[in-house]
């Protein structure tokens, strides 16, 4: 089994109050565990977040009842459990914003915590060049591409989920190429120019 | 949050997970996995360590190998006997292309296998082949419901409204009702309906002592409750529980169009009875009544039939009207005898065309009003003695008559004089004692041949019935109402769910078992 194959993953999803990494904050978490190219759809995680300050408006665009947030635990109460699932894992997103804002709400708390994290929209650039085609797709094009179910509601959850799925089917691909896990590391995320 | 997890919600409308509760369903997710196989990438081994996971396909196609082959598609469950049993699974299982299957843990599914009986029933069905325990199973859910929804009002008012002024005596609304044979009047002023007077309001002024010269309006139930021609049942049956009352007056467009009782409403419900009703109308009608009263048959059959009523219990009802219809239609134009052949005189046959022995000197007028009515017969008809000469030939080279054979192999008697059925009979079964063998080796031959599937179990079923073997006759024949159910259905243009793929599958495995035990 190539080494990609047998890496952890965590694939995961965030809403959050705005699009900001730095100022805004994460309102609702969900991650899916996955081990190679399994998903353990079981050991699923996932929690409403109360964050320090928001707009009501914000909220409600994402379907969560103000109640239900207020209710929430704060991201420091959650911070340890996340850790523990995210530890030694790479962080699959959808992009780059979902990991940054979770490193930045790890050191809002002051916690030292670094993982790996490889973006799909990314690793599907890499494999359409790869194999010659020129796409770029959302993730609702993702989700279709892929063949997976149409009707859905975005909450971190099912995005997660769907996450999981999309990369699972490119985790086979890239093992096919003898993509390596630093190699992945590379591919899953946008190409800095260096000047 | 689980059920926003977009596997729960795959497994919520997928049989048999279908049957969990939200918990149990939430005990199979709490061990779920995913896993995504290559093409022609071993899943699991025959004879290998018994399984521990139920396999759930959810994208591909996955092949399974023991002697024959078998090929699942997406939402089909493979792997259950072994992981139920904890022995080595029976067969291989291969991807054909890249395939996405759902893993759902042993111990868990165990767990609701035990605690649920409809979901194991499903699975020991299955596995057992009880085909049609496992269509009853999956047709339960929607028995009968889809009625209230499809069927509109005006198709249910069987009775023209029989009405009476306020004014109207309470002896003469009775009597209005006796000559009508109705159970309520509409009291009507100035052409609109202003109550409803039903027996059951007379019972309780004859309780009380009260007058019966006085006027209805003063006993009726007012104000009246209406309803459109063109509303579905569904609105009457609202209207009359809401409103606690027993009938509700249906309205057109050139005014009341008749009364809707809550014994008509179950009537159509358990659907069963309305066929009943119907039966009744027989015995009176002419060619021209018939007529209607075909196509009314057809019609409660297929509604019947849509929602969720079996092929068997099915065809024992309408086969009992056929029958009345074919007598009747007799009794008006025929001299001499006429009997059931086929699939009629099994009692398995849901519409017509009917196979029907007339045995008669003239039987071309009788024939044509069958024909007229609707009851497409297709009929062999002679007078006895070339009927003989007919049999004779037959079972002088079973090979080309295997069809007429297999047809007259079932047959009830009907109408007419009784000796010439039996006459008919004795020279048949004479024959067919004869013959036996030449017919079984016949009849083996036409079953492999035919593409078929229906008729190739007939063939079947009839060989096994010659050689005497009661068992597998028995599962033949399960497996037989089983595919004419799904095809019924077929014609009717319902839509074949997943289970429905599953019997069919399961129905050609145990045809080619006895094929080959033939």
């Amino acid at each position: 089994m190539t080494e990609i194959l047998s890496a952890r993953y965590s694939a995961l999803d965030v809403e959050t109050t705005g699009l900001s990494p730095k100022k805004d904050e994460i309102i609702e978490i969900a991650i899916i565990p996955m081990l190679g190219s399994r998903i353990l759809i079981g050991g699923y995680f996932f929690s409403l977040v109360k964050p320090k300050k928001f707009r009501a408006e914000s909220i409600k665009f994402h379907g969560i009842g103000i109640d239900a947030i207020n209710e929430a635990p704060s991201f420091e109460r959650i911070a340890e459990r996340v850790r523990r699932i995210v530890e030694g894992s790479v962080v699959v997103c959808y992009s780059e914003f979902d990991a940054e804002i979770l490193k930045n709400h790890f050191s809002k708390v002051k916690m030292k915590f670094e993982f790996d994290w490889v973006d799909i929209s990314q690793i599907e650039r890499w494999l359409a060049r790869r194999e010659g085609r020129n796409e770029d797709l959302d993730m609702d094009g993702l989700i279709e591409k892929y063949g997976l179910c149409k009707i859905y509601r975005h909450t971190a959850l099912a995005d997660a989920y769907y996450t999981a799925c999309i990369f699972q089917k490119q985790l086979i691909r890239l093992s096919e190429y003898g993509v390596s896990l630093a190699e992945l590391s590379r591919i899953g995320k946008r190409e800095k120019f260096i000047w | 949050m689980i059920e926003i997890l977009p596997p729960f919600e795959y497994l919520k409308k997928h049989k048999p997970f279908s049957f969990l509760s939200e918990r149990e369903l939430e005990e199979v997710i709490g061990s779920l996995e995913s896993e995504v196989f290559r093409k022609g990438e071993m899943i699991f081994k025959k004879s290998g360590k018994p399984l521990k996971y139920v396999y759930l396909l959810k994208s591909g196609r996955v092949k399974l190998k023991n002697g024959h082959e078998e090929i699942l598609t997406d939402g089909d469950v493979f792997g259950v006997a072994s992981a139920i049993s904890g022995n080595p699974p029976r067969f291989t299982a291969i991807a054909l292309e890249d395939s996405v299957c759902y893993l759902i843990r042993r111990n868990s599914f165990l767990k609701v296998f035990n605690s649920n009986q409809k979901f194991s029933d499903f699975f020991t069905s299955l596995l057992s082949r009880r085909l049609s325990s496992l269509l009853k199973l999956s047709k339960k859910s929607s028995h009968g419901l889809e009625n209230l929804y499809s069927i509109k009002v005006s198709e249910i008012v069987s009775r023209k409204a029989v009405t009476c002024s306020p004014e109207t005596s309470v002896v003469e609304a009775a009597k209005i009702m006796d000559k009508n044979r109705v159970g309520s009047v509409v009291v009507v002023a100035d052409g609109k309906p202003v109550g409803v007077f039903t027996q059951r309001d007379l019972m309780k002024l004859i309780a009380r002592g009260k007058d019966l010269e006085d006027s209805v309006g003063e006993y009726m139930t007012s104000p009246v409750i209406s309803i459109n021609e063109n509303d579905s049942l569904i609105e009457a049956y609202l209207a009359i529980v809401t409103n606690a009352i027993n009938h509700i007056v249906v309205m057109g467009d050139g005014g009341i169009k008749g009364v809707v009782s809550t014994k008509d409403l179950l009537l159509k419900l358990s659907s069963a009875s309305s066929l009943l009703s119907i039966s009744r109308k027989v015995a009176r009608a002419g060619i021209d009544e018939l007529k209607e009263i075909m196509e009314e048959i057809k019609s409660s059959i297929e509604n019947m039939v849509i929602s969720g009523a079996d092929f068997d219990e099915m065809s024992k009802i309408a086969c009992g009207i056929y029958e009345l219809v074919v007598k009747r239609c007799a009794q008006l134009s025929f001299e001499g005898c006429v009997f059931f052949a086929g699939d009629a005189a099994r009692q398995s046959l849901v519409f017509p065309p009917m196979h029907l022995g007339i045995i008669a000197e003239d039987w071309h007028e009788f024939v044509s009003s069958l024909r007229r009515i609707g009851a497409q017969p297709l009929d062999t008809s002679s007078t006895l003695n070339s009927w003989m000469e007919t049999i004779d030939e037959w079972f002088s080279s079973p090979r080309e008559f295997a069809q007429d054979i297999l047809m007259f192999m079932d047959t009830k008697y009907i109408f007419g004089p009784k000796e010439l059925y039996l006459a008919w009979k004795g020279k048949f079964d004479k024959m067919l004692e004869e013959k036996r063998e030449d017919v079984i080796k016949v009849f083996v031959e036409e079953s492999k041949r035919c593409t078929d599937i229906a008729k190739a179990f007939l063939f079947a079923i009839k060989a096994l019935e010659l050689k005497g073997e009661e068992n597998e006759v028995s599962e033949a024949r399960e497996a037989y109402s089983v595919v004419m159910d799904v095809s019924l259905r077929e014609i009717l243009g319902s839509s074949l769910g997943k289970v429905d793929e599953l019997l069919m599958k399961e129905a050609n495995k145990i045809l080619a078992k006895i094929q080959e035990s033939l």
